[in-house]
C-alpha cells in the first residue's frame, strides 16, 4: 500500500501556507470555477459526481447535505468549519490549518457559495497556535485578493468568513455543541430530538462539516473530479487520511486510497509496525472513541463498508475519525483505559448522569484495579456500569445523551472483552503485573516528518 | 391531530404534543425528572426513555423532547425500560448524600419516589459522596450543592418564565453545579416557585418554620389572597395551623404563586390576632363581651344620619359576607366604599402570561359585582374620604382583613375627624388605635365561601384552620348586625350557602358583563376542602393527586 496524496498534497512544499506559492501550484482554481462558470446547484452535482463524503466521522454524502440546505426557503444560511480536532490520537486538521491553511479556505469558500451560506465560521483552538495564526493569515490574503467579502470576484456573492475560537472542550466538536458555541451558549450537545435536518444557527440552516471534508473541494473543483473519482471503492471515493501515533516506528499522517489496504498495511507498513524487540498488543483504531482490536484483528480492509456496525449505523474504527494508536506489550489495558477514563472525566459536558457520574465512577473504579485496590467484582462492574451507559455496539439502546457516552462505554466493553484476563490478573495479584516503559515519550506532531 | 400507539392502546393527540404527556393522558406515567410541562426539555436525566418505534427506526429514546408522530409506536413496559430507569436512576444518585431521614424534602421528593418505584434496591458504591454545601440564594431560598442533581429546572425557571438569567450552570463536567450568574442574589417575586419546582431535596426554605412532615398534613384546595388574580392555591394544615400556601394546578392557569402570595400568610396565626371584642374607653379599648359590642356597633350605625355613614371594605370579604354588608349598608342608609391596598409597582406580568395584579385584595370584582346586584350605592375612596374631610360622612364600619394595609396621611387625618369608628379586623393596627368598637374577626383560611378574581373566576374558600377561640367568624358577626338593626329573623339568610343561593337567584342586569357567572348555588365536590395529602406544590402535587407519585410511602 502507497501513499496517494490528494487533500495532503504539496503540503513539504516550503511557504506554501503563503498565497502566492499556493496558488502558483494550482491554489484557488476550484474557486475561480466556483465563482466563475459554474452555478451552485452545478457545484453541487460535481460534488456528487465525484462522490465526496463527510470526514468527520458521518461519511454521509456532502451534495445532499448542501441540496437539503439549498432548497430550505429561508435564504439566510451558515457554515461551520469544525476544524478545532480535540480527541487524542488525532492531528490531521491542526497540521492542514498549519501547512495548508489556504486549502482549508478555499474549501471553505466554495462550500458556502455551493450550499448558499453568506457567512462561514471556522472553528478553530486558538491554543494551537501555529495554525491559528497561519489561517489568520491566509484570511487577510484571501481578503485582499478578493475571494472573500461582500462581493467575491465580482459576482456580487457574500462569503465573509470568521475565524471562531472554540473552548477546546472535545464535546465542542460535536455538531449541536459547536452551534451552541458559536451562539454563546454551553457548549453542550442538544439531546437528539427527532427533528430533522438542518440544524439552526441564530436561527438559520446551518451546515457543519469538518475541515478534513471541505480540504477536498479545491482539487474535485479544479479538475471536475477526476483525481478524486479515479481512487477508492465504488461506494467510497477518493482518500482518507489518518492519524498514526504510538508504539509505532513512523508516527505520522498517512493519506491512502479508500480500499487500498488493511489496517494492518498502515500499521505495519507504512508506519514500520512496533520497535525493535516488542510485539504488538493492541490498536486503539479510533482515537479513544473506538473499542480496542488485538493484533489478530487488524486485516480489515481499509474501506468504511468493512466496519459497519451489524444492525447498520455509525462505522466504529478508523472511520470513526481516523485516529490510530498502536500499543505494544509494554502498554497496560487497565492503564491504557484509566488514561483514557481521565480524558473522558475531563471532557465530560455534564449535562447527562450517565456520562457525568459515569465517567467519574468508572475513572475511580479503574485507578483503584490500576493501583492495586481493587475489590472483588470490580471488572464486571466496569463492564456493566459501561454497558448501562450504551450496550456495546447497539446504537438504538442505553442512556447516553450524546455520542461521548457511548464512545467511552463501547471502548470499556472493548477493552473488558479483550483484554479480561489481564484485568482480572489486576485483581488477583493486587497491582499492575506489566512491566511499563516509562523511557517513551508520546511523539509530538512536530516531530513528524512534516 | 396524530394517532399513534402507546402501551398497545391507541391514541390520537394533536400535533406537537411531546410524547411523555401524550402518554399522560392515555393514563400511562413515565417518570422524569429534568422535564417539567411550562419549561423547555434538555432531555437530560434520561429518566423518561422509552422504546420509540417511528419510520422504520427503533430506539431506546428520551421522550420529553420530542414530539408525536404519525404511527408512532411507544413502548413504556418491558425489562428493557425498567433497567434504563434503574441505569438512569444509578448515576443520578451516584454521588447524591443519603440524607432522606433528615432532608426537608422527605416524603414529599420526587427523586426519592423513583427512587423507590424505579431504582435499584441497593448500592453499588460509587465515587465519594458530595458534602453539605449550602448556598443562601435569596431571602427565602437556599441551595444544597450536595443534593442537587443538575437538572437545571430551576434555572430555566428563572430564565424562561422569571425572564432574567440569574442563575446559571457553572463549571463543567463532573465539577458542574448550579450558582448565582452574578454578584446578585435572587430577588424575583417568582422565586418561591423553585421550591416546588426542584425535583430533589436541593432548593429548601430556610425561613420555613419547623413543623409536622409532609405526611402528615392535610392539603385543602383553596385560593391565594394575595391579589385579585386568584391564583389556585392548597393550603397545608398540619396540628389545626395553617403551615404553608402550595401552588395548585388549575387549567387555564399557569401553576405558579408568587413570593408575596407564598409567604405572605403568615398572618393568620401571629401572636398579635385579635380575640376579644372590644369597646372605647378611657384608658384605651376594654375588653367586652360580644352581645354587649354587637349592640354598641349596631347603635352607633344606626343612629347615623341619613347619607353620613359609610361602610369601608378592603376587598378581603367572601361574596357571601359582602352580600350581608350590602343589606346592612342599606339599613344604615350608607354607602360602601371598595378600598383595595394597589401595589405602588403596578401589575407585574411574565413571559407565560402569569402575573401579580396591582390590586391586592383577592374579592374586589366579587364586592362591586354583589352590590351592583344587590343594588346599593357605592363611593370611590377619593370620595369618601373628601366627604370625610368634608365633614359630611362622621361614621364608618370598616371590614378590614388585609394584613398588610397601609393608610395614608390623608386617611389617619380623615379618621380622626369622625364621631365614630366601627372595626372589624384580625391584626391591631392604626385602625383600632382609633375605634369606638374593635370586632375580632376571621382570616382568609378561616373563613368558608367565594372570592370572584379579577378574570371573573369564583373561587371557593373551605375553612381550613379555626379562628382563635373567642373571635367570630365574619358571617356570624354580620349577621348578628343585621339582626339586631332589624332585618326579620325568618328573612336573614342563615347560612352563606343560602346567601350564595339568594345572590345567584337575583335577577342579572340586561347587557354588559354577566355578573358572578362563575358562582353556582352548588360548588362541585371538587372545590371542597380536598383533605388530600400535602405533596410538593404544582405539577408535582398534580402528579401526585393522579397516583403516580406516593406521600412518604402510602398510596
Amino acid at each position: 500500500m502507497e501513499e496517494r496524496r490528494l487533500l495532503l498534497r504539496d503540503i513539504e512544499i516550503p511557504d506554501i501556507d503563503t498565497l502566492p506559492v499556493y496558488e502558483r501550484r494550482g491554489g484557488y482554481a476550484g474557486a475561480a470555477a466556483a465563482f466563475g462558470p459554474l452555478k451552485s446547484d452545478e457545484i453541487i452535482a460535481a460534488v456528487a459526481a465525484a462522490g465526496l463524503r463527510g470526514r468527520g466521522g458521518s461519511w454521509a454524502p456532502v451534495a445532499d447535505r448542501w441540496l437539503a440546505a439549498a432548497g430550505h426557503p429561508d435564504r439566510q444560511r451558515f457554515l461551520a468549519i469544525n476544524a478545532g480536532e480535540t480527541d487524542p490520537g488525532l492531528f490531521r486538521d491542526r497540521k492542514l490549518a498549519e501547512r495548508l491553511p489556504h486549502r482549508l479556505l478555499e474549501g471553505t469558500i466554495i462550500a458556502a457559495r455551493a450550499m448558499g451560506a453568506q457567512v462561514a465560521y471556522i472553528c478553530q483552538r486558538p491554543e494551537l497556535r501555529r495554525g491559528w495564526q497561519a489561517l489568520e493569515r491566509a484570511l487577510a490574503e484571501a481578503y485582499e485578493a478578493g475571494w472573500l467579502g461582500r462581493d467575491v470576484r465580482g459576482t456580487g456573492v457574500r462569503v465573509d468568513v470568521y475565524l471562531h475560537p472554540c473552548g477546546g472542550a472535545c464535546i465542542g466538536g460535536e455538531e449541536t455543541a459547536l452551534l451552541a458555541s458559536l451562539e454563546g451558549r454551553r457548549a453542550e450537545p442538544r439531546a437528539p430530538d427527532g427533528r430533522p435536518p438542518p440544524h439552526l444557527l441564530f436561527g438559520h440552516p446551518a451546515v457543519v462539516h469538518n475541515a478534513g471534508t471541505v480540504a477536498y473541494l479545491p482539487l474535485i473543483l479544479a479538475d471536475g473530479g477526476a483525481a478524486f473519482r479515479a481512487c477508492g471503492t465504488e461506494l467510497y471515493r477518493g482518500t482518507c487520511v489518518f492519524c498514526v501515533s504510538g508504539h509505532v516506528r513512523r508516527p505520522g499522517l498517512y493519506e491512502v486510497e479508500l480500499g487500498a489496504g488493511t489496517l494492518r498495511d498502515l500499521v505495519e507498513g507504512l508506519a514500520g509496525g512496533v520497535r525493535e524487540g516488542r510485539h504488538l498488543k493492541a490498536v486503539l483504531p479510533g482515537g479513544y472513541a473506538a473499542p480496542p482490536l488485538a493484533p489478530e484483528q487488524l486485516d480489515v480492509a481499509l474501506t468504511p463498508e468493512a466496519w459497519a456496525l451489524p444492525g447498520g449505523g455509525r462505522f466504529p474504527g478508523v472511520f470513526l475519525n481516523g485516529g490510530i494508536i498502536a500499543m505494544d506489550d509494554t502498554a497496560c489495558m487497565v492503564d491504557a483505559a484509566v488514561h483514557l477514563m481521565r480524558f473522558y472525566a475531563a471532557e465530560s459536558c455534564g449535562q447527562c448522569p450517565p456520562c457525568r457520574e459515569g465517567s467519574l465512577w468508572l475513572l475511580r473504579l479503574l485507578e483503584r484495579l490500576e493501583a492495586g485496590a481493587g475489590q472483588p467484582g470490580d471488572v464486571d462492574l466496569v463492564a456493566d456500569l459501561a454497558r448501562q451507559v450504551s450496550p456495546y455496539l447497539d446504537l438504538a439502546g442505553g442512556t447516553s445523551l450524546c455520542g461521548f457516552g457511548t464512545a467511552f462505554a463501547w471502548v470499556l466493553q472493548g477493552f473488558t472483552r479483550l483484554f479480561r484476563e489481564e484485568f482480572d490478573h489486576h485483581l488477583q495479584a493486587g497491582g499492575c503485573p506489566v512491566p511499563k516503559d516509562d523511557a517513551i515519550k508520546v511523539p509530538d506532531s512536530v516531530n513528524i516528518r512534516f | 391531530m396524530v394517532r399513534l400507539v402507546i402501551d398497545g392502546e391507541e391514541a390520537e393527540v394533536p400535533e406537537g404534543t411531546p410524547v411523555i404527556l401524550a402518554a399522560l393522558g392515555q393514563g400511562v406515567f413515565i417518570p422524569h425528572l429534568c422535564y417539567h410541562p411550562a419549561l423547555s426539555a434538555p432531555a437530560s436525566c434520561r429518566l423518561c426513555v422509552a422504546r420509540v418505534e417511528v419510520g422504520g427506526q427503533s430506539q431506546l429514546t428520551t421522550t420529553c423532547n420530542r414530539a408525536v408522530q404519525e404511527g408512532m409506536v411507544v413502548e413504556t413496559r418491558g425489562r428493557e425500560v425498567r433497567e434504563a430507569r434503574a441505569a438512569a436512576l444509578e448515576f443520578i444518585l451516584a454521588r447524591h448524600p443519603l440524607e432522606c431521614p433528615v432532608c426537608e424534602r422527605s416524603g414529599e421528593c420526587e427523586l426519592q419516589d423513583y427512587a423507590r418505584q424505579y431504582g435499584r434496591d441497593r448500592g453499588r458504591g460509587g465515587p465519594p459522596r458530595y458534602l453539605p454545601e449550602r448556598q443562601e440564594l435569596g431571602s427565602r431560598l437556599a441551595l444544597d450543592h450536595g443534593r442537587c442533581i443538575r437538572c437545571t429546572r430551576c434555572v430555566r425557571f428563572v430564565q424562561e418564565i422569571g425572564g432574567v438569567a440569574s442563575l446559571a450552570v457553572l463549571g463543567r463536567g463532573a465539577s458542574t453545579r448550579i450558582g448565582l450568574a452574578g454578584p446578585e442574589s435572587l430577588d424575583h417575586p417568582l422565586s418561591g416557585n423553585l421550591l416546588d419546582l426542584c425535583p430533589a431535596g436541593a432548593l429548601v426554605d430556610p425561613g420555613e418554620e419547623p413543623g409536622p412532615p409532609p405526611w402528615h398534613l392535610r392539603g385543602i384546595d383553596t385560593v391565594c389572597p394575595g391579589c385579585a388574580s386568584g391564583c389556585a392555591a392548597r393550603a397545608d394544615v398540619g396540628e389545626g395551623r395553617l403551615r404553608r400556601l402550595k401552588p395548585r394546578y388549575c387549567a387555564g392557569q399557569p401553576p405558579w404563586l408568587c413570593d408575596e402570595g407564598r409567604f405572605g400568610w403568615q398572618h393568620v396565626h401571629h401572636p398579635d390576632r385579635l380575640e376579644e371584642p372590644g369597646l372605647r374607653g378611657q384608658g384605651g379599648l376594654d375588653p367586652a363581651p360580644w352581645p354587649e359590642a354587637l349592640g354598641r356597633a349596631s347603635a352607633i350605625m344606626a343612629a347615623a344620619r341619613g347619607g353620613s355613614a359609610a361602610v369601608v371594605t378592603e376587598g378581603w370579604s367572601t361574596v357571601e359576607e359582602v352580600y350581608l354588608v350590602a343589606h346592612l349598608a342599606r339599613q344604615w342608609r350608607a354607602a360602601i366604599c371598595l378600598r383595595p391596598r394597589l401595589a405602588p409597582e403596578g401589575e407585574q406580568v411574565f413571559a407565560d402570561g402569569f402575573s401579580i395584579a396591582a390590586d391586592r385584595s383577592p374579592n374586589s370584582r366579587g364586592t362591586a359585582e354583589v352590590c351592583q346586584l344587590v343594588g346599593v350605592e357605592m363611593i370611590s375612596p377619593d370620595v369618601m374620604w373628601a366627604a370625610i374631610g368634608g365633614g359630611r360622612l362622621r361614621r364608618l364600619f370598616w371590614l378590614g382583613g388585609d394584613p398588610a394595609r397601609v393608610l395614608g396621611p390623608r386617611e389617619l387625618t380623615g379618621l380622626g375627624r369622625l364621631d365614630a369608628l366601627v372595626v372589624q379586623d384580625i391584626l391591631p393596627s392604626a385602625l383600632t388605635e382609633v375605634a369606638e368598637v374593635v370586632l375580632p374577626g376571621a382570616a382568609f383560611a378561616e373563613k368558608a365561601g367565594h372570592f370572584v378574581d379579577r378574570h371573573g373566576r369564583a373561587a371557593s374558600l373551605p375553612a381550613a384552620v379555626s379562628p382563635p377561640a373567642r373571635a367570630q367568624h365574619d358571617w356570624q358577626i354580620l349577621s348578628e348586625l343585621a339582626a339586631a338593626g332589624g332585618w326579620a329573623p325568618e328573612e336573614l339568610p342563615p347560612s352563606p350557602e343560602a346567601a350564595l343561593g339568594r345572590l345567584c337567584a337575583l335577577p342579572r342586569p340586561g347587557g354588559g358583563t354577566p355578573l358572578l357567572q362563575g358562582l353556582q348555588p352548588d360548588p362541585p365536590t371538587a372545590t371542597r376542602a380536598a383533605g388530600s395529602d400535602a405533596y410538593g406544590g404544582g405539577w408535582s402535587a398534580l402528579l401526585q393527586r393522579r397516583g403516580f407519585l406516593r406521600v412518604g410511602g402510602r398510596r
